[in-house]
């Protein structure tokens, strides 16, 4: 499976796709610090200041504290997944070449296997990139800020780890996707469908009933926000949001294999 | 020893048989060459071989190998360009098969190299996939094809599109392979393509397998002659040889004979017939041309269908 992935990771290299979606989210971080600066402070801002001691009057968007402020809104990352599982999988199927590899007696799980790893490690570089960017974007533009409390970067680790575990179930759906659809058009919009649906219906439903909000515990997307906020969650709270992550990652990946097994390759 | 071997395979797209209950036999060292009109089979044919569709019934035997485990193995020795060559559009020759050298673990990097030095692509710098004439690209398909020195290659109509250069070295590259000891299932819609370089042939029309010949026997087949049919064939050999000096001659049942000389002169074949107490009932010219043999194939399978399925008879479908 190794030299499935190396060889795709030689072909990733040399395209450009991969550069314009990093650039894309260094300039998300650069408006981020620059619309913050103007004053829209984070909430977690002050969670995380009050949590910690500080005085949020005396909050400036550095280094250290622009972090809260990129794991608040994380969830954002989950459209800047979708060139990275397209560019990884979606290949294949729009230029033919997986019949070149299928012709050559490769198992179907095995090919499946191979991508689902590539973009899982395309997702955590995505991830680690985002912060890292973030950091030095707000580091260039206000400095580092000083020492950090204690426990801060434990408490950062915390909660972009549950982040990431959900992070890694939306790049589950999203490579079935590639694999079930193969058509980029399609994949785009049942993704970005998929993202931005269950928001909207669980809303017009607590419109409807106040008892539909629970659906809401189960919302891939919702999580990753919930879990910004995750020392104001209960242990239900933080269990149905693994509980969601653990069947975005099997449900789709047993889905997609059983599909891809059965499926004409044209 | 038997390379590729199907047995009543079968697939079919929506009620109808793409392809309908096909057995051949590929033997190591062929160049076989699978023959039909688009859309008769051969490509869907491949895509089974290849394990890109399932058949819906039927067998396949790759290397002596019929269980999926063994058949993926066995597929690892095998080279195939199904329908048009794919490959990524914005990489160039070499790193489009680095790309495969990688995936595939092949250890020897300069195995790329030999690969378009085969083809003869490797004074194609930074051009780009997207920007190679179909030519170029059948040959990087081909180059890619063999990049681990597979024992058998299948190559879907890889003439299509060429010009006559192109063609000319193709089919010199195809030799060239199965000299090296490369068996070939070599698929085209037009006979006399392949004629050349084939040493078996399989028609396929409307996804059944019509005609399985080999070399020799298409080349009698077109072979063009004057067939005589006479009282006694065997008398009538003596006076050929005696009277005319004929030695090229077939004896092909008890009252019939092929003459292969006198094509120009039949009517002192039966005047010397006569002459040597032989009756002749009838004296004509036979054999075709590939083209005119495989359309009489293709043709005689039409009027068949024809008959079954619409009721009509032959006369009329003429």
């Amino acid at each position: 499976m190794g030299k499935f992935i190396r060889a795709d990771i030689y072909r990733i290299v040399r395209g450009k796709a991969l550069y314009i979606t990093f650039v894309l989210l260094l300039a998300l971080n650069v408006l981020t610090v620059a619309i913050e600066q103007q004053g829209t402070v984070g909430a977690g801002m002050y969670e995380l200041d009050e949590a910690y001691g500080h005085n949020p009057a005396h909050t400036r968007f550095d280094g250290i504290h622009i972090v809260p402020v990129l794991y608040e809104s994380m969830d954002n990352t989950a459209y800047y997944l979708l060139p990275l599982f397209i560019l990884a999988a979606a290949p294949m199927f729009s230029h033919g070449t997986v019949k070149n590899t299928l012709s050559c007696g490769t198992a179907r799980t095995k090919l499946y296997l191979s991508k689902l790893i590539l973009t899982s490690g395309l997702t955590v570089a995505m991830m680690l990139f985002y912060l890292a960017s973030g950091v030095l974007v707000a580091t260039i533009f206000h400095g580092y800020g000083g020492t950090s409390p204690d426990g801060y970067w434990l408490h950062v680790l915390k909660i972009c780890s549950a982040q990431l575990l959900l992070l890694l179930a939306l790049n589950c759906v999203g490579t079935f996707l590639v694999f079930a659809f193969r058509r980029t058009a399609i994949v785009n919009g049942v993704y970005i469908a998929f993202c931005l649906v269950p928001a909207v219906v669980i809303m017009a439903l607590t419109n409807v009933s106040e008892g539909f909000v629970r659906i809401y515990d189960f919302d891939l997307l919702g999580n990753i926000r919930k879990f910004g906020f995750i020392d104001a969650l209960t242990a239900a709270d933080i269990l149905k949001g693994f509980a969601t992550g653990a069947f975005y990652i099997i449900a789709p990946t047993i889905a997609g294999i059983a599909l891809f097994k059965k499926a004409e390759i044209k | 020893m038997t390379v590729l071997k199907t047995q009543n395979l079968t697939k079919r797209y929506g009620g109808k048989a793409a392809v309908d209950n096909v057995s051949l036999t590929v033997e190591k060292g062929d160049i076989y060459g699978l023959i039909g009109q688009n859309g008769a089979g051969k490509t869907t044919l491949m895509r089974l071989v290849a394990s890109l569709a399932r058949p819906d019934s039927g067998d396949i035997e790759l290397f002596g190998q019929t269980s999926p485990a063994g058949l993926n193995a066995a597929r690892a020795r095998m080279g195939c360009v199904v329908e048009i060559p794919a490959l990524y559009p914005n990489l160039t020759a070499e790193q489009n098969l680095e790309v495969y050298r990688i995936q595939r673990g092949i250890p020897d990097k300069g195995v790329v190299r030999q690969s378009l030095e085969l083809v003869s692509l490797t004074d194609t710098g930074k051009k780009k996939f997207k920007n190679f004439s179909l030519g170029m690209k059948q040959r990087l398909g081909l180059a890619l094809a063999v990049l681990n020195s597979p024992d058998f290659l299948m190559l879907d109509e890889p003439i299509n599109g060429l010009d006559p250069t192109g063609i000319i070295e193709m089919r010199d590259l195809m030799k060239k392979l199965n000299e090296q000891g490369i068996t070939l299932l070599v698929s085209s819609h037009i006979l006399a393509e392949l004629a050349q370089i084939s040493t078996k042939y399989a028609i396929i029309h409307e996804g059944r397998l019509v005609k399985n010949i080999t070399q020799e026997q298409l080349r009698e087949e077109c072979k063009r002659a004057l067939s005589v049919t006479v009282d006694d064939a065997s008398k009538a050999a003596v006076v050929l040889e005696t009277a005319l000096n004929i030695r090229n001659y077939k004896q092909i049942s008890a009252n019939e004979l092929r003459v292969y000389e006198y094509l120009d002169n039949p009517a002192e074949v039966t005047f010397r017939l006569n002459q040597g107490g032989v009756r002749v009932a009838s004296l004509h010219e036979v054999g075709d041309s590939l083209e005119d043999y495989y359309t009489k194939i293709i043709g005689g399978q039409r009027d068949a269908a024809s008959n079954e399925g619409f009721g009509r008879g032959t006369e009329e479908m003429k």
